[in-house]
């Protein structure tokens, strides 16, 4: 039977471990916009939100095998702007996962690192994620 | 006077509240995300986390944070670095407040901020660092 941190890693490697193609696209920009209730007019000329990096690159499937997850942490390095219209490859890596004790018993937190790369090759973004885990 | 020059250590950036952030707006962040995990517009997952109420995504405080440095900046600046620690939550309903104040400045034109979002109590839920390049142009 695969060990608590065995298995996190086989999940995140499921949901993340290949590189994923996504187009910028202006109905997701807005969308984004929108949902922070912010004005969505996004331009091809002006940059989109740098954040809207971390809309892309996700996944609906699988879900997690069980247990309950939270968001511990993000850091996003921005390296170049993104405008509608490019495609950008992102890459994510788990980097280790540490057993720690909390007020739920024994929890697992994630380190991972994404990049984010465009049609030109060049890295537009770096970023560190963490997720805690817990329920085994 | 460049933009730049007209800034301080201390000085606090326009806050940027959003709310009450209810669950249709977490849905919409669903889709945004592309991450559809039940517990923030299911209450019966979040109960069975022992908690009372669906909490708002972290990444969307962190995108409000995004926000509130790029309207202070206004165009006058670029966003090169913002982190979000997730200390506390926030649940549907509530009303939050993304605020920042700069912490240095150098003569070069790079700006840190604190940032951070504030809950109904007046807490802090989220907190982070955000490095900017602010013109020097006048």
């Amino acid at each position: 039977m695969p060990s608590a941190i065995e298995e996190i890693h086989a999940d995140y490697v499921a949901r993340y471990g290949t590189p994923r193609i996504e187009a910028v696209e202006a109905g997701r920009v807005r969308d984004y916009l929108l949902a922070l209730n912010e004005p969505a007019d996004p331009a091809p000329n002006i940059p989109v939100p740098p954040l809207f990096l971390l809309t892309l690159g996700r996944t609906r499937r699988p879900q997690p095998s069980r247990g309950s997850a939270v968001n511990a942490g993000d850091e996003y390095e921005f390296l170049a702007p993104v405008y509608i219209g490019d495609t950008i490859t992102v890459e994510r890596r788990v980097l280790g996962i540490d057993e720690k004790e909390g007020k739920q018993g024994k929890m697992y937190l994630t380190r991972a690192e994404a990049a984010y790369t465009n049609q030109h090759g060049t890295l537009v973004a770096r970023a560190k994620l963490n997720t805690l885990r817990w329920g085994w | 006077m460049s933009f730049l020059e007209t800034l301080q250590v201390g000085q606090e950036i326009p806050a940027l509240g959003k709310g009450p952030v209810t669950r249709q707006m977490l849905v919409e962040w669903c889709a945004a995300e592309n991450d559809y995990y039940t517990l923030h517009y299911d209450e019966r997952v979040a109960a069975a986390m022992k908690l009372p109420g669906t909490p708002i995504q972290g990444t969307y405080k962190y995108a409000l944070m995004g926000q509130a440095v790029q309207h202070w900046l206004a165009g006058r600046g670029t966003l090169n670095k913002l982190s979000a620690r997730y200390r506390g939550l926030n649940l549907e309903g509530e009303h939050i407040t993304a605020r920042g104040r700069i912490s240095q400045i150098e003569a070069d034109g790079r700006v840190t901020l604190e940032v951070w979002i504030e809950g109904a109590n007046g807490e802090r839920s989220t907190e982070g660092v955000a490095v900017v390049t602010v013109s020097k142009q006048r």
